[in-house]
């Protein structure tokens, strides 16, 4: 890429400033669409030839990072490298890639491509996830060779210095293979796993973007200077000096404020005129509570078990649950805890948990539905580790992806079953759990009231609440217009819960995106949420951004903004607000 | 050394049938043998699986509880039976 500065709009993902070097990470289990398909037949023993190279680079680099990463893998990580160099050997792919080119006279990417997908063909038809989970191990290695015939950069695990990583797209067996020491920060193209290097970033606490152009990504190369706003949401290729300087002062003012909000954390978060809001955390793992405490939260708002389900070494079992649960109880003594049951679909999972593919997952089996009726093992083996780690502190449980009232019956039978069968086991367990419901749907938020019949709280999860409302892939950036947060639509849903609610007598938190955001955050405490729960390093900002408004300005600012008719109005009114009282807060 | 053909019937018994691990087992398995060593469907003699291809063995898409067809044929052919059967009635050495 050329010296010319280029400043391109990309999407906020995690906020802060990030300068420096750039290193490019090209996915490997992505087949880049062949070019040239075919070749003339005089170029068959040179297309073969090509081939047996790149087989045999990508077989050296195997074995090298087999070597090099040796001592730090599992016996299981190091059966996946076995399992890889012998599909790369193996005579029926190799025949079968042959065959395409000395009788098709296809090019040595198309025939690779047209294997690897005839053999994820045959095995996506047969029910079984271990097969599900070598037709990825294929996919891997032969987006490896494919890489090394077209000579791409593959991903390479070493980082002699801190850098920026950009990456068409980043998944989780690529992350742990960084050494998250020496990343300054994420800039990501698409793909699903957007969401996951979105979740990373927050909490490493490093800036990042996604939305990045693939005309942008495919000619920047490592090594380039790139500048990432993970506020303002802007990728700066080449910045000349004053750009930089100008970035560099404004990463250091924030870095400012950022200490002195740290110095706020035992101030109460209540409005100016003495309301006061709970403000919790959000996490995926027990040892993340210390940081949300020291951050100033109350309690954990909520905690994601399923990356405990993501992990290399299969499935958590009960006792594996216990403990960890325990431990986070433990850790936070009299406060409260919210856990989150089993989240998954079939976008989030290996083989290990759900065995099919679907076309549509956010559509599909996820959340409570896969839990209820496909994984019912799954999730009542969790229920018991609950229960039992209950008696350690004070648990609330919830589920997610709640879309009817009957799943909220079926969930308390199961639940009866559980107490039963632990109390006949003689095991410990809490009768005290408090039980509550995700809003996501727009089903749930609208059936508030009936819902609310049968759970102890609510929690509104507003990303995907802003999904399913908008009917938007979040993750899509074409339709990332719609992709408001605060549309008058999502909030006058989040309104009718709240009022359902306050019937009830029950409370209702958020714990999404929207909490984080320190004005959208207002537009709630206004809506009389009283909880809200975020990602620990967003919790200063929104603890200062609350201490400076009353609740009738948040009131106020709530009955216009519901009588918008302009999707971006109500955040607009609602920076306006915060301008006025913490302007030191927008430009963060 | 004679060219020697021998047969036996084998079952997969590992729950985990004949995938991932098991089967990377039984590639470098039957790679030390010279024998060419393959397993079919007994209803599908005519597509057996090559020992020593992992894909043409994932393919087979062998459950717990499939019966297979062993077949090897060379020199060392009763040899390389002999250990395949043991490692099919060890569960893969699980």
């Amino acid at each position: 890429m050329g010296s010319l500065m280029q400043n391109i709009k990309v999407i906020a993902i995690s906020p802060g400033i990030a300068i420096g070097r750039v290193l490019r990470i090209q996915r490997l289990n992505r087949l880049a669409e062949p070019n040239a398909s075919t070749i003339p037949e005089e170029k068959v023993e040179s297309e073969i030839s090509r081939l047996h190279a790149a087989l045999e680079t990508t077989r050296k680099q195997l074995q090298e990072l087999r070597s090099t990463l040796g001592a730090k893998l599992s016996a299981e990580e190091s059966g996946i490298f076995d399992a890889h160099l012998l599909l790369l050997d193996d005579r029926m792919l190799l025949t079968d890639i042959e065959k395409h080119i000395r009788e098709e006279k296809n090019s040595a990417e198309f025939a690779i491509s047209r294997s690897t997908e005839h053999f994820i063909g045959v095995f996506s038809a047969i029910p079984d996830p271990y097969l599900q989970e070598r037709a990825a191990d294929l996919r891997d290695v032969t987006g490896r060779v494919m890489a090394n015939l077209t000579e791409e950069e593959v991903a390479r695990p070493s980082l002699d210095d801190r850098r920026i990583i950009v990456a068409d797209a980043l998944t989780p067996s690529e992350t742990v293979q960084l050494d998250c020491t020496k990343v300054l920060g994420f800039a990501v193209e698409t793909g699903s796993a957007t969401s996951h290097a979105a979740i990373l970033a927050r909490s490493m606490r490093l800036p990042a973007v996604s939305g990045l152009p693939h005309e942008v990504f495919d000619k920047l190369r490592s090594n380039d200077i790139v500048i990432i706003d993970g506020v303002a949401g802007r990728l700066i290729v080449n910045p000349d000096a004053r750009t930089e300087e100008a970035y560099r002062l404004k990463a250091a003012a924030a870095g400012k404020l950022i200490d002195e909000l740290g110095r706020e954390t035992e101030l109460t978060p209540e409005t100016t005129d003495g309301f006061k809001v709970e403000l919790a955390a959000n996490i995926d793992a027990a040892g993340q509570y210390a940081e949300a405490s020291k951050m100033g939260a109350y309690g954990i708002g909520l905690f994601r078990t399923e990356f405990m389900f993501m992990e290399q070494n299969g499935l958590p079992d009960e006792e594996a649950q216990y403990k960890c649960y325990r431990e986070l109880l433990i850790s936070a003594g009299e406060r409260p805890v919210t856990i989150r049951t089993l989240d998954i679909g079939a976008d989030k999972v290996s083989g290990n948990v759900y065995r099919f593919t679907e076309v549509n997952p956010a559509l599909g089996l996820r959340g409570i539905r896969l839990c209820l009726y496909e994984r019912r093992d799954l999730f009542t083996t969790q229920l018991r580790a609950l229960f039992r780690a209950g008696v350690s502190g004070d648990l609330r449980v919830m589920v997610p992806m709640v879309s009817s009232v009957q799943e909220l019956i079926e969930c308390r039978e199961l639940i009866r079953q559980v107490q039963n069968q632990l109390a006949q086991e003689n095991l410990e367990f809490s009768s005290r759990v408090l039980f509550g419901a995700m809003i996501e749907t727009p089903a749930a938020a609208l059936s508030a009231g009936d819902l609310a019949e049968y759970v102890d709280f609510f929690s509104i999860g507003t990303n995907d609440l802003v999904q399913y409302t908008m009917a938007i892939d979040r993750l899509n950036e074409r339709v990332s217009y719609l992709n408001r947060a605060a549309s008058p639509a999502v909030l006058r849903l989040i309104r009718h819960c709240v009022e359902c609610a306050e019937r009830k007598g029950i409370p209702v938190a958020v714990c999404g995106q929207m909490a984080a955001d320190p004005a959208a955050a207002l537009l709630l405490v206004g809506m009389g949420i009283q909880e809200l729960s975020m990602a620990s390093p967003a919790i200063p900002l929104v603890r200062r951004a609350i201490r400076s408004v009353s609740m009738f300005d948040a009131e106020q600012l709530v009955e216009r903004a519901l009588r918008a008719t302009d999707d971006d109005e109500p955040m607009k009114l609602a920076e306006e607000l915060l301008q006025k009282h913490a302007p030191e807060l927008i430009d963060l | 050394m004679a060219q020697t053909k021998c047969n036996a019937q084998v079952t997969v018994s590992s729950p985990l049938g004949l995938h991932g691990r098991p089967a990377a087992m039984l590639v470098q398995l039957a790679s030390k043998y010279r024998s060419k060593i393959s397993l079919c469907r007994p209803e599908d003699p005519d597509e057996p699986a090559d020992c020593r291809s992992i894909l043409s063995l994932l393919v087979l898409a062998a459950t717990q509880g499939t019966d297979l067809l062993l077949c090897a044929e060379g020199e060392d052919a009763p040899e390389a039976v002999a250990a395949i059967t043991e490692f099919f009635s060890q569960s893969f050495q699980e």
